[in-house]
């Protein structure tokens, strides 16, 4: 089986009385897409800031790689090859479609080999991949939805990460291009990168996901393959609602 | 090969500003053109050294006074109390500086992670509690102020003409300063910072040590311009050097001409400089304060990104433009540098009204995109 990559090992978080994240253990391979789903405030956001050192966190361990990297403040994550998409894509505003993705490049995995001139290059060739050659020097104001979101893959792609956490990147697209973003996913999988992606779209996820892991109220609820997972009674009940004594 | 032209010009405006001392004093011109540009080189510092933190990183400082009044206050007590040399005593301005901005940079960066208006009020704060040090610490000042005495310079240079040579040389290694970190990894950093500083964090930019590194720099190239200016001043106040005025008129420079790029404050400080010169003469002090916040308001409505971001596209024109506007002045047998003044607010003036004329906004252009890209 393939290398753990990523790894969560009791990880706790609390806010005031809000105990986000309970004893949360996770593991996800190189050139694996693990979907992480699971009700509205059941932690999954809370995990990728765990995970990426947005939030310190207040128990348990998180490992990369084989490195505790628990202490590391965010930067010396990403250049370990961490890497993350957010919910709404946040793409630097200033510069256009080409310096965005070059700034992955800047300062990704390989930064010390870097330069600007040879990120510029690199980013071109990131946004081939993507489909977004064409809109290279626009200004990302004039970006769609769909255009904004990839680029914010490709920017994180640049960076050469070993793995991905992405939130939500389907949100909000159309049946068409969603499926153009899923494609991108499987590529960067079978390039051997480590994808944990958060999801509300179920049928999505379904179709995208090696395995599943489901969070609910800070704990993880149940882990298998998707086929296994999502008929789960307790799954079932998590997003419906209700006990599962009345199952 | 536009690379080697642009080295040539840059090289040609250098040889051409070394001369000018040499072109005044054989042509007799008044001694004043030389203060006059001395104090366009140190506006340009001052603005450069705003603009690395607050302009590339979007960290809004208040606190320039700080910095620039160490440098001064750091080189004038050297010299004083001390008998430092002059060089010596404008670099340890420079050292003190840069040392007050690291300071403050781990209070802010490191124990309290302070962005947005609660920066630019500690760093204002700094600089009145700098001001109340000085007025009352009799080693530093005690409120009687410094004056320094009359040094003489190398090569039997008058004052004004040491002070222009030096002048030029700080507002190079500022200006050189800016340009380099515009162009690299820290000014690339710098860049994300100022866009979104998180996810900056999130791709790797060591955002903590990249803002260190800007507000030290800044901290350095005001003391240094300070230090020197100390020399310039020679009868050094506290209430004159921690007044609101090198604050406020620094921003209004890199406002003007552009906070994002390392072009920005060199030509913000070119055309305040020179407006504010020109109308600082008897009796029109108030108007003046009036006329430069019209001009601020009317360029920051209409150049949000400043004039140096427009000059690509329309900098030739409007520099023929403003060539126009001090040649009808010069006709019309006004001084040199007010017909200066004049054909430089000529050219902002056009470059408002062509801007917008003409460009749609950009609402109208991402609508287009998207109405294209629902289509295909």
């Amino acid at each position: 089986m393939a290398e753990v990559l990523l790894e969560l090992r009791e990880v706790r978080k609390s806010f005031g009385g809000v105990r986000a994240l309970q004893d949360v253990s996770l593991q996800v391979r190189e050139g694996e897409i693990v979907g992480l789903i699971g009700p509205n405030g059941s932690g999954k956001s809370t995990l990728i800031n765990v995970a990426t050192g947005y939030y310190a966190v207040d128990g348990g361990e998180i490992w990369f790689d084989g490195v505790n990297i628990t202490r590391f403040p965010p930067h010396r994550r990403a250049r370990l090859g961490l890497a993350r998409t957010y919910q709404h894509p946040r793409p630097f505003w200033q510069l256009n479609a080409q310096d965005n993705v070059a700034m992955g490049d800047l300062f990704g995995r390989n930064a010390r080999e870097r330069t600007p001139e040879s990120a510029r290059t690199a980013a071109r060739q990131w946004l081939a991949v993507l489909g977004l050659e064409a809109v290279a020097e626009e200004a990302v104001s004039a970006l769609t939805l769909q255009e904004r979101r990839l680029l914010e893959l490709a920017r994180v792609l640049a960076s050469h990460p070993r793995a991905i956490l992405a939130d939500e990147v389907l949100a909000g697209l159309t049946v068409a291009e969603a499926e153009r973003v899923m494609e991108a996913l499987r590529k960067i999988r079978d390039m051997g990168v480590a994808l944990l992606v958060v999801e509300h779209n179920i049928k999505a996820i379904r179709a995208l996901a090696d395995r599943i892991v489901v969070l609910h109220e800070g704990r993880v609820l149940t882990e298998g393959l998707p086929e296994q997972v999502l008929q789960d009674v307790r799954v079932r009940q998590a997003y419906l609602g209700g006990s599962p004594h009345h199952a | 090969m536009s690379e080697v032209r642009n080295w040539g010009a840059i090289a040609g405006v250098v040889v051409g500003l070394l001369l000018v001392p040499t072109v005044v004093r054989a042509l007799g011109l008044p001694a004043y053109y030389l203060v006059f540009l001395y104090f366009y080189f140190f506006w340009v510092a001052q603005a450069t050294s705003w603009n690395l933190i607050s302009g590339y990183a979007g960290y809004f400082s208040f606190g320039q006074g700080a910095f620039y009044g160490g440098g001064v206050y750091g080189a004038a007590v050297l010299i004083d109390r001390h008998g430092v040399p002059y060089g010596l005593a404008i670099l340890a301005g420079a050292v003190l500086s840069a040392l007050i901005a690291s300071a403050i940079g781990v209070v802010t960066f490191r124990l309290r992670q302070i962005r947005g208006p609660v920066f630019a009020l500690v760093t204002l704060a700094v600089a009145l509690a700098m001001h109340s040090l000085v007025n009352n610490v009799g080693y530093l000042d005690g409120g009687r102020g410094i004056p320094l005495p009359k040094l003489s310079y190398p090569f039997g240079l008058s004052d004004v003409e040491f002070l222009y040579y030096a002048g030029l040389g700080v507002g190079l290694v500022a200006v050189a300063t800016g340009w380099w970190t515009y162009r690299n990894r820290h000014g690339w950093g710098l860049r994300a910072i100022h866009d979104d500083e998180r996810v900056a964090e999130s791709l790797g930019v060591p955002t903590f040590a990249y803002k260190m590194g800007a507000l030290a720099l800044s901290g350095a190239l005001a003391g240094l311009s300070g230090g020197l200016h100390a020399l310039q001043i020679r009868y050094v106040t506290a209430d004159a050097v921690f007044s609101l005025r090198v604050p406020l008129l620094v921003i209004m420079m890199c406002v003007l001409g552009g906070r994002h790029h390392w072009l920005g404050p060199v030509v913000g400080a070119g055309v305040v400089h020179a407006l504010n010169d020109r109308l600082s003469g008897p009796g029109l002090g108030n108007f003046s304060e009036v006329l430069m916040g019209l001009l601020l308001m009317v360029v920051v409505t209409t150049l949000p990104e400043g004039i140096s971001s427009h000059l690509r596209q329309r900098g030739r024109t409007a520099g023929l433009v403003g060539l126009g506007g001090l040649g009808i002045a010069l006709a019309a047998r006004l001084a040199f540098l007010d017909a200066l003044a004049i054909g430089i607010a000529v050219a902002v003036v056009f470059l408002v009204l062509r801007t917008h004329r003409f460009t749609l906004g950009p609402w109208q252009r991402s609508k287009t995109r998207e109405v294209e890209a629902a289509r295909g």
